[in-house]
């Protein structure tokens, strides 16, 4: 096993990833940007390097600067997480090239599955279901255009190297379509370094559901059973959970065993997740495969007992995997909900800040993976993702209780947090009785408005007492004031100065 | 001795609260002429308090222009919060003219992605005015109303800070 291993990698998953090496007694080497010099995951971890400024193309992406920490360390191995170098063969590649171990599959099917229109082909050849759409990137949005227009809309225009919504675009309208297009293109450029689009027929009222799956070295595959991660706005996830409450038995096996073929397909070696669309006649097609770990596996480790972690590392060490399929077992339910600095209010709009107090509530069947302590900043460089909460319980009812009840106990303060937002999913009727589909979240939303104008007087009441015995309480008028002067932006301000110049 | 607050969630009309300080942690809250005791205390995460035997947890989860507050169990809500003195100097300022919908000024920091309006351009409400990456992902900007652009105060590829002005329009 390694004795030193680096994390590329930055919040809740880098922290994640040092809990288990610290568990297995393997040092931990942190990155870190200029803007995380006191982030947690440098407090965590047993030495840390600053590998650049804050935004992430100068820090977290800079292969040379972190092969040369990951030297300067002696660290054997390089743990990506997600996102940033996780998908990125090129850097796989280079770790090889440098006598590093790349913790993730071999370059050649990073290749092949991050390329989407190429993982659709391989699929294809393989014989796993599809969504019907474009093979290949298409450079021009008029051409791209004459295709969704012969698949018929609605449409997604995806970015081929993407992941995490970004670069994806639905279109119903083809009137909105070129633009659409410019718009995937240019965030895709900017998020991967790479703005090649496809177009996908869109699936109605899908759900998503994925798969976990493990391979070792020594051509041993497994799947961990399913996730269903169909709560998603702006195309990234919000809730996770597992098994999925629609999934009948069937069609599980069926799906584990194309997943187990899809990894095969490619050789795979490691953690990775092959996701599906799954229809309301139990039909599924593969959507893509994430070659690495993901931001919900958690649900997983929880419902199988496997530190996915811990499997990552021994298989990348070249340890075959300690189990076999017949020997894994799905054991009650697990929910994770991600907590983001954002106002859900105002169509999920980032809100960023400093955090100055958070209480994470404990309790029987609850886990905690932060990337904060109270006093740390959210910064606008990176995702706005605070924390996740994951609960397990015997049964998926008591799972969504136990999840309630931690949403009204944790509190967080100095940003405005999707808590509310998330606590209103659990009474989601569609979500309580698990029929929900991918486009849950316009129903939520429609609720909360809902709501909001069916909120008592007496509740009303409650919340203007609260409100101004905590400011009263504070007792700092000057503060009080500064806060005041700025109500409405910037206008009142000026407006006052105006005012006193004039008399 | 009491403090006056005028408090307002929405578009409601401000009412008048006082909070007068009755010793030992308890604080006597009047809205509308109907009085209520509590025991209130300030924690790190937002304040607690007790009426009666009944609990009233509230998590603060912002204190600038407004107080959100979470009462738990309930629904959070925005609540906007100034001293008697403030409010009323605002009460002025309004009569006295000036309009806050002649501008749209940014709501997060972040970069300037793109600027799709000039000086002079009509836009229609909804139009896109310019695109704004936080967290790596894009925001749109769109006008609210009909309106003419009278100024642009930001170029592509800045760097900005909450509350800066994006565009000012002209007024009608």
């Amino acid at each position: 096993m390694f004795r030193k291993v680096l994390i590329a990698n930055r919040g809740e998953i880098a922290v994640r990833v040092m809990r288990t090496l610290r568990e297995m007694g393997i040092a931990s080497v942190a990155v870190y940007s200029e803007a995380d010099a006191q982030a947690l995951h440098v407090r965590m971890a047993d030495e840390a390097y600053c590998v650049g400024p804050a935004p992430s193309a100068e820090s977290y992406l800079q292969v040379e600067r972190i092969l040369d920490v990951a030297r300067r360390s002696g660290a054997e191995a390089i743990h990506p997480g997600y996102g940033f170098l996780s998908e990125n063969a090129d850097f796989a590649r280079r770790c090889a090239e440098a006598g590093l171990v790349f913790i993730g599959p071999p370059a050649h099917a990073i290749v092949e599955m991050g390329e989407k229109t190429r993982a659709r082909r391989v699929m294809m050849a393989a014989g796993v279901p599809v969504v019907p759409g474009t093979e290949h990137p298409i450079p021009s949005a008029e051409e791209a255009l004459t295709y969704a227009e012969s698949i018929g809309f609605p449409v997604l225009i995806k970015a081929a190297a993407g992941g995490g919504g970004k670069g994806m675009r639905r279109v119903d309208d083809p009137a909105r379509f070129v633009e659409a297009f410019h718009g995937a293109q240019r965030e895709a450029g900017a998020a991967f370094g790479n703005d090649a689009c496809y177009v996908e027929k869109f699936i109605l009222r899908p759900k998503h559901v994925e798969i976990q799956v493990l391979f070792d070295g020594h051509g041993q595959g497994v799947h961990l059973f399913e996730r269903d991660c169909s709560v998603q706005r702006r195309h990234q996830k919000v809730i996770e959970e597992s098994p999925c409450a629609f999934l009948q038995a069937a069609t599980r096996e069926k799906m584990g065993a194309v997943a187990v073929q899809a990894g095969r397909a490619v050789d795979y070696v490691g953690a990775g997740t092959v996701e599906f669309l799954l229809d309301a006649h139990q039909n599924f097609y593969f959507l893509e495969m994430n070659t690495r770990l993901q931001v919900e596996h958690p649900v997983t480790e929880a419902c199988t007992g496997i530190d996915l972690v811990e499997a990552q590392l021994r298989v990348a060490a070249g340890e075959p995997l300690p189990f076999r399929q017949e020997e894994l077992q799905q054991q009650g339910h697990a929910i994770e909900v991600r907590v983001y600095a954002e106002d859900a209010d105002q169509n999920f709009l980032p809100s960023p800040g400093r955090i100055s107090a958070l209480h994470v509530p404990p309790g029987h069947g609850v886990r905690d993976d932060g990337g904060f302590y109270a006093g740390a900043e959210v910064t606008p460089f990176y995702d706005p993702m605070v924390a996740k909460l994951i609960v397990h319980a015997e049964s998926r009812p008591k799972a969504i209780a136990r999840l309630k009840r931690l949403l009204q106990e944790y509190a967080l303060q100095g940003v405005r947090t999707n808590l509310d937002f998330l606590g209103d999913c659990m009474d989601e009727p569609s979500f309580v009785d698990g029929s929900y589909d991918t486009g849950v979240i316009d129903g939520i939303q429609e609720r909360r408005r809902a709501a909001e104008e069916a909120i008592t007087e007496a509740e009303r009441e409650d919340a203007l007492l609260l409100a101004v015995l905590h400011r009263h309480l504070q007792r700092r008028p000057e503060s009080v004031r500064a806060q005041e002067s700025v109500v409405e932006g910037g206008w009142a301000l000026q407006s006052r100065l105006r005012a006193v110049g004039r008399t | 001795m009491s403090t006056l607050y005028r408090v307002w969630s929405g578009e409601d009309e401000a009412r008048q609260v006082s909070v007068e300080d009755v010793g030992e942690g308890r604080y006597r809250v009047t809205v509308d002429g109907r009085s209520r005791e509590v025991r209130a205390w300030t924690h790190p995460t937002g304040v607690g308090l007790v009426e009666g035997a009944r609990v009233l947890e509230g998590h603060v989860e912002v204190d600038d222009s407004a107080v959100y507050v979470r009462p738990r169990g309930g629904r959070g809500q925005r609540v906007h919060c100034l001293s008697e003195r403030t409010w009323k100097l605002r009460q002025a300022m309004e009569a006295a003219g000036g309009s806050q919908k002649d501008r749209v000024t940014s709501p997060m920091a972040g970069k300037v992605v793109l600027v799709a309006v000039q000086p002079g351009d009509v836009v229609t409400k909804g139009q896109t005015l310019l695109i704004i990456e936080a967290m790596k992902m894009e925001n749109e900007i769109r006008a609210e109303a009909d309106a003419t652009v009278a100024e642009v105060g930001v170029a592509a590829g800045e760097a900005i800070e909450v509350g800066k002005l994006l565009v000012r329009f002209e007024l009608p």
